[in-house]
């Protein structure tokens, strides 16, 4: 049985199927990045060969996330399958909100790239099927960098980050030395200044789950953050985020990114090189590890066409068909979910980053350990963490934009994460 | 007139010109979303394609072929219409009996509707999907949301209809009722046509009010009732840069209101037209 | 007694519908905000189910009050966001509803131009003032700065009034997403977007306006502005009330123009503070939920006694 189904699904035997399922309609809520509205377009040989029709709901990611929060927790029913992150797979796992997945011998789960497998299950079970994951890395235009006669290394040290930015700074041309990101967002600036703090040898938690904000490693990380984009960033950097950023960076106004592995398959300037992500002394947390995946609400009364879907949709069948459709190409494939995928000559030759990307997300590690007691990188994998991270931000966005010390800023956050901490009845 | 007339020349060319201006600059960015609506994604967001382009179609195509435009459109339609019908419906009503026959607690009545408005959206988001969802099972329909956006504004729509009522002299009224003409008759022949201009800015500002509602709209559907509002939340993406195609959305979202309100414009500036009787 | 029957009747259908429409998320939401109910949490999956065993007493309006952050913020952030914007809309409104009650070529045209951005979405309107005007670099507002920078770095080279202009600063833009000015550029948008609602209502009623007095006036010599002072201003003081009310009730509850401009950093307001609380908190964020109503019955009740006289007469 299982392996007809699974044969049905690599549509080696569409004619036998084709009449069979033809009732089912799955509901999908996705987020609406370029990879997702490319699936739109490629799923529907999927509706061709199973019958299964599809409806997709896109929304903006806080959006997605309130709306499939209240339907989840009110017990579910208006989705069949539902994109997450890798902040809330876990947690939604353990909380019996979304469904555990196994696949056949056909998926081979092993091909799964370790850290985002890890990242989307909960005690060993795999409870949301990567789409498409990432992890950072810093991008420079090389060119620059030469001009100004310095260099960037794999996995450098901030000291030497700060003196290449501000030896290619040069605001009167209109190119800033370094771009990184400001906007207030728990998955924003948060994401890239926990690397930042990790790497300064700092952690969010302590092994009681008290906040640890005001800790020297914390404060040493944020004066170097500021300091850096205060100085060698665009104006209005407290509003950047990825999307800013990647418009700044193709209109050739940034010398140096350091944002999610995925940009390097927008950018558009000639000369970008990659490196490993900088760190001060540690360099375990230093580049970030993230997945949007799918996952099926407990609620589901489609749960096993969805899980159908899901396991056809994050294949190695799906790269290829993203890769053989007549709009797409080895440049389109989602990456950062499958080994497989960067063995792929044809890959290999359109995707310069490849080789980066891979060990940037090898080398990422979500793991819980001595030095802090959660699941994540930039991220804690508790209900509690989106409150506590966006209370977090704002005070960090203040104290860019000059409106607050480091000092300030950061006895404000520590105040408020203790808060949230002990009013979730952690201590 | 002539007084009126005897504007000095520099007047003549100032008041005109200062008009155009502000006219132009409110509008600016509208022509703005329409303008870059036809850039691609990548085009808008590059300072050297500012104003020269090659214009293209795509964003359209792409909404209508891959968005289902249409849909979203249709059921924006069906809900700001039902929804404004059973508010004037219920709201005419209602601001008549407190416009002409007000009781001792009409005044907090009034106030006390208000305040139904003032419970923020965001404190009742989860009650709301539980009830309508598991308690009613009428999430995701045509009913719920007509039935939200009318209680949403029925205390603004009261509240406006009061107020224009409130201008029709009493005497008409009370000569009417000397008349002998029912309640109906009254309000169909003497405050309807009356009040005309300032129920034409009512129903109107409800239709927009509807129309762009984007809490509950996109909060309590999923696919059967989603209206415009969720398709431009949906062309909000957190990795990729897409203001072509969100100013396609938008354009598309706001040009059939726009164009409404153009329609209605003189309807509604023509008023009430009794103010000057009283 | 049977005269006061049928208005009742006329009311009744509106009442219901809206005690209804109150009273049962305000209830709910007054019975969450006193007990501890949370949508997750891994040591305390008692917290889950929203139950009466959960009770908290004060407990949650203690937390939002005194513990967590940003609550007074809010409450400033909300006023000065509603007040601002009321002002602004008022005194544009007023000078456009005048300007283009005047007869002149256009008219009709530079009506219509002046009401659309009434029909704008809110999101729409904030991406598009916030990204595509507003930004520092890529924006208009960025462009801008930009090209005066250049035009005045290239006038530096002129002879004798070249040394004029180096003396000129290179200009900076301003960010509208920074702490201190995120809720300016809210209160930019939604004025941009409310004047020409404003101007709707205050040109109905300036139709209205009596021309005999209007010219009587002007032949006893009253200029312009004692003519608006004295006449028109009067006037209007119910379409003025309508819109302070109106837009008080609306701009309260702002909240995609506070998530897309700068998430909360310098424009927090109550709203958006009760949606943080509700990632996770409902209990806390129904306790803020309360407050915010109480705080908007203060508002409404301090407007009614400013602008109240004129709506009941």
């Amino acid at each position: 049985m299982k392996a007809l189904r699974l044969s049905a699904l690599s549509m080696a035997t569409a004619i036998g199927f084709a009449g069979v399922a033809s009732a089912t309609e799955l509901t999908i809520a996705i987020v609406n990045n370029g990879h997702m509205i490319n699936m739109q377009k490629v799923a529907e040989s999927y509706t061709g060969v199973t019958g299964v029709k599809l409806n997709w709901v896109s929304l903006e990611e806080g959006v997605l996330r309130e709306q499939v929060t209240s339907d989840t927790a009110t017990g579910g029913g208006q989705y069949d399958i539902i994109n997450i992150g890798m902040q809330e797979a876990p947690i939604w796992g353990a909380a019996g909100w979304i469904e555990p997945l196994s696949f056949g011998a056909r998926y081979d789960v092993d091909d799964m790239l370790p850290a985002i497998r890890n990242g989307l299950s909960h005690e060993g079970t795999l409870y949301a099927a990567p789409f498409y994951g990432e992890s950072s890395m810093v991008m420079y235009r090389k060119d620059l960098t030469d001009a100004a006669g310095v260099s960037i290394a794999n996995n450098d040290s901030w000291d030497n980050i700060k003196a290449a930015a501000a030896a290619i700074h040069n605001p009167d041309a209109g190119v800033y030395g370094a771009c990184l990101r400001g906007k207030p967002g728990w998955g924003d600036n948060m994401a890239f200044i926990t690397t930042v703090v990790n790497s300064f040898g700092g952690a969010w938690f302590d092994k009681d789950m008290r906040p640890t904000i005001d800790s020297d490693e914390w404060k040493a990380a944020i004066n170097f953050y500021v300091d850096l984009l205060g100085n060698y960033g665009p104006p209005g950097s407290e509003g950047n985020s990825f999307n800013e950023i990647l418009a700044l960076y193709n209109e050739g106004k940034c010398g140096m990114w350091i944002d999610a592995t995925i940009a390097a398959s927008f950018l558009e300037v000639d000369g970008v090189a990659y490196a490993q992500s900088p760190n001060a002394g540690n360099p375990v947390g230093a580049n970030w590890l993230w997945a949007w995946a799918m996952a099926v609400p407990a609620g589901s009364p489609n749960a096993d066409e969805a899980k159908k879907f899901i396991e056809w949709a994050t294949s190695k069948a799906y790269i290829q068909a993203v890769a053989n459709h007549k709009d797409f190409g080895w440049g389109s494939v989602p990456t950062g979910t499958r080994s497989s995928t960067y063995a792929y000559p044809e890959f290999q030759a359109v995707a310069g980053f490849a080789a980066a990307e891979m060990a940037a997300i090898e080398s990422a590690a979500p793991e819980a350990t001595d030095m802090k007691p959660y699941v994540g990188v930039q991220f804690a994998a508790i209900p509690e963490f989106p409150e506590v991270g966006s209370a977090v931000a704002q005070e960090m966005a203040a104290a860019l934009s000059g409106a607050k010390s480091v000092d300030d800023a950061l006895a404000a956050s520590q105040a408020a994460a203790d808060a949230i901490m002990s009013e979730a009845g952690y201590y | 007139m002539s007084a009126l007339e005897k504007k000095s020349s520099f007047g003549r060319v100032f008041w005109p010109v200062l008009a155009w201006t502000a006219g132009l600059m409110f509008f600016f960015p509208i022509f703005w979303i329409g303008f870059t609506s036809f850039k691609t994604d990548a085009d808008a967001v590059k300072p050297e394609f500012l104003f020269a382009f090659t214009p293209t179609l795509e964003n359209y195509v792409n909404m209508t072929a891959n968005y289902d435009y249409w849909r979203f459109a249709r059921n924006s339609v069906i809900t700001s219409v039902f929804a404004t019908a059973f508010t004037l419906f219920v709201g005419v009503p209602a601001a008549y009996a407190m416009a002409f026959n007000p009781g001792r607690h009409t005044k907090d009545i009034l106030v006390w509707m208000l305040s139904t408005k003032m419970l923020p959206a965001a404190a009742v988001l989860y009650p709301m999907t539980f009830l309508t969802k598991n308690f009613l099972g009428i999430f995701d329909t045509h009913f719920l949301v007509i039935i939200v956006l009318s209680l949403i504004n029925l205390p603004i729509v009261i509240w406006m209809l009061f107020t224009y009522f409130k201008e029709i002299p009493k005497e008409i009224i009370e000569a009417g009722k000397m008349d002998g003409v029912s309640v109906w008759g009254e309000i169909k022949d003497i405050v309807l046509p009356l009040a005309w201009g300032g129920l034409a800015s009512t129903a109107l500002l409800c239709f927009i009010s509807c129309w762009n509602e984007a809490y509950w709209t996109v909060r309590l559907t999923t696919t059967e009732a989603a209206t415009l509002s969720k398709l431009i939340e949906g062309n909000r993406a957190p990795e990729g840069l897409f203001f072509g195609r969100l100013s396609a959305v938008s354009t598309a979202a706001v040009g059939p209101i726009v164009v409404l309100g153009w329609f209605c414009q003189k309807q509604l500036v023509r008023g009430l037209t009794f103010g000057a009787v009283k | 007694m049977t005269n006061r029957t049928l208005p009742r009747l006329l009311q009744a259908p509106a009442v219901i519908l809206l005690l209804v429409w109150m009273l049962v998320p305000l209830g709910m939401t007054l019975f969450f905000s006193f007990i501890r109910y949370v949508l997750n949490n891994l040591r305390k999956p008692e917290w889950t189910t929203p139950s009466i065993d959960n009770w908290r007493g004060w407990g949650n309006y203690e937390y939002v009050l005194y513990k967590a952050k940003d609550f007074w913020m809010a409450v400033e952030n909300s006023l000065f966001i509603v007040g601002g914007v009321i002002t602004l809309t008022v005194v544009l409104g007023l000078a456009i509803a005048v300007l283009v009650n005047r007869s002149f070529p256009g008219r009709g045209i530079v009506r219509v131009l002046m009401i659309s951005p009434f029909f704008v979405m809110p999101a729409v309107n904030a991406v598009l003032w916030i990204n595509m005007i507003l930004d520092p670099v890529l924006g208009l507002n960025g462009l801008a700065v930009e090209g005066l920078n250049n035009s005045i770095n290239s006038l530096k080279d002129f002879p004798v009034l070249g040394h004029f202009f180096s003396l000129w600063p290179t200009l900076e833009p301003i960010s509208f997403r920074g702490t201190e000015t995120s809720a300016i550029a809210v209160i930019t948008m939604v004025t941009w977007q409310w004047t020409p609602f404003a101007v709707l209502i205050f040109m109905t009623s300036l139709q209205s306006e009596d021309q005999q007095q209007k010219e009587a006036a002007i032949l006893d010599g009253a200029n312009a502005w004692s003519q608006f002072r004295n006449l028109t201003l009067p006037h209007l003081a119910r379409p003025i009330a309508i819109v302070v009310m109106i837009q008080a009730i609306f701009h309260l509850s702002l909240y995609a123009e506070i998530e897309i401009v700068s998430r909360g950093n310098g424009n927090k307001n109550l709203p958006y503070l009760i949606g943080e609380f509700a990632s996770n908190n409902i209990g806390a964020a129904s306790a803020t939920g309360i407050l915010a109503v109480v705080l908007a019955n203060i508002v409404a009740i301090f407007l009614l006694r400013i602008v109240g006289k004129n709506l009941m007469d």
